[in-house]
């Protein structure tokens, strides 16, 4: 934390280097938090690419009062909504859900797959809570903040967003077993 | 009824002490409650297990390249800036201050005093319309998806 702390400081004076570390430290979050807003590795990758040039651009207005990744994320949803926003504008509805179907990789063993899937299965919001809560470790207050609601609130629909991933798992797996 | 949304609040550590040890007494005596306990428990492990998307192999490069650009951007407005400040500050005093006939200068003798304020206003018609031009151009090139 001190030491990337100390990385962030640099990166203020303009040490693009100390910046490239936090690319490399954060580009998997918030790589994975646009996707699971766009649903479109191509774009998720160009909001993520935004994101932290926004982030380099206002770095000096990071004061250090959250997470250096609860910022991020702050900027990287709001990127990321802005794409979606545009997108439905410039796709008609039935192309916009075709998009949506994506594809898992094939290397990933079979319940990080389905697990996988069935996060891709829950609504926009939903999914950004499951990923804030597992990969980013924010805790609700700072969830809170990044999505703009309540505390009270994103305990309820965290619970709400595990008890729909629990069913389409057990959904996922059955028609598998199925098949 | 302990409900699900129960379970997950033991599962998070957001019920009392009090709350807590109640609820462990009874899935002690309840198996199907404990079954529910654990399939919870388990989505939990492999969600927390679960690895982050990776993105293509240049991204970082791709970042950094656009980091980079407009430190670089920073760095022509600067020596354009030092460039044409001493010319911005020259043609200034040449708008703002008023040249006597009887000075050093002698453009008064070639140019009559309208010709001269109509040169006045041309250079520095020019040098807006330049700078404009230059930052048009810069924009396009260097910071068209910063801006």
């Amino acid at each position: 934390m001190e030491q990337e702390q100390k990385i962030i400081n640099l990166a203020k004076t303009g040490d693009s280097a100390a910046f490239s570390v936090l690319v490399n430290t954060y580009s998997a979050l918030v790589f994975t938090f646009a996707y699971r807003i766009l649903r479109n590795r191509e774009d998720a990758e160009e909001a993520a690419q935004d994101t932290f040039v926004k982030a380099w651009k206002y770095l000096a207005g990071y004061k250090g009062d959250s997470k250096f990744s609860t910022w991020l994320c702050s900027i990287a949803r709001n990127t990321s909504l802005t794409k979606l926003e545009n997108k439905k504008h410039s796709f008609p509805f039935e192309e916009f859900n075709k998009i949506e179907l994506v594809e898992v990789e094939d290397n990933a063993d079979e319940k990080s797959v389905f697990l996988k899937k069935a996060i891709l299965q829950l609504n926009s919001e939903e999914a950004q809570l499951i990923t804030l809560f597992y990969h980013s470790e924010q805790s609700i207050l700072e969830i809170a903040k990044i999505m703009n609601i309540e505390p009270g609130n994103v305990k309820v629909k965290l619970h709400r967003a595990r008890l729909k991933l629990k069913e389409i798992t057990a959904l996922l797996i059955n028609k598998k077993s199925v098949l | 009824m302990i409900t699900d949304e129960y379970l997950l609040d033991y599962m998070d550590g957001l019920l009392t002490d009090r709350q807590r040890v109640e609820l462990e007494e009874i899935m002690f005596n309840d198996i199907q409650l404990k079954c529910r306990y654990e399939a919870l428990l388990f989505l939990n492990r492999e969600l927390g297990n679960l690895g982050l998307e990776k993105p293509g192999p240049d991204f970082e490069k791709n970042v950094m390249k656009k980091v980079n650009r407009k430190v670089s951007f920073k760095t022509h407005l600067l020596t354009y800036l030092q460039i044409v400040g001493p010319f911005l500050f020259f043609v200034f005093i040449f708008t703002f201050i008023e040249i006597k006939e009887d000075s050093l200068f002698s453009l008064v003798q070639i140019f009559s005093a309208k010709a001269l304020s109509f040169l006045r206003f041309g250079v520095n018609g020019l040098f807006i319309l330049g700078s404009f031009l230059i930052a048009i151009y810069f924009q396009t090139r260097e910071w068209v998806k910063v801006w």
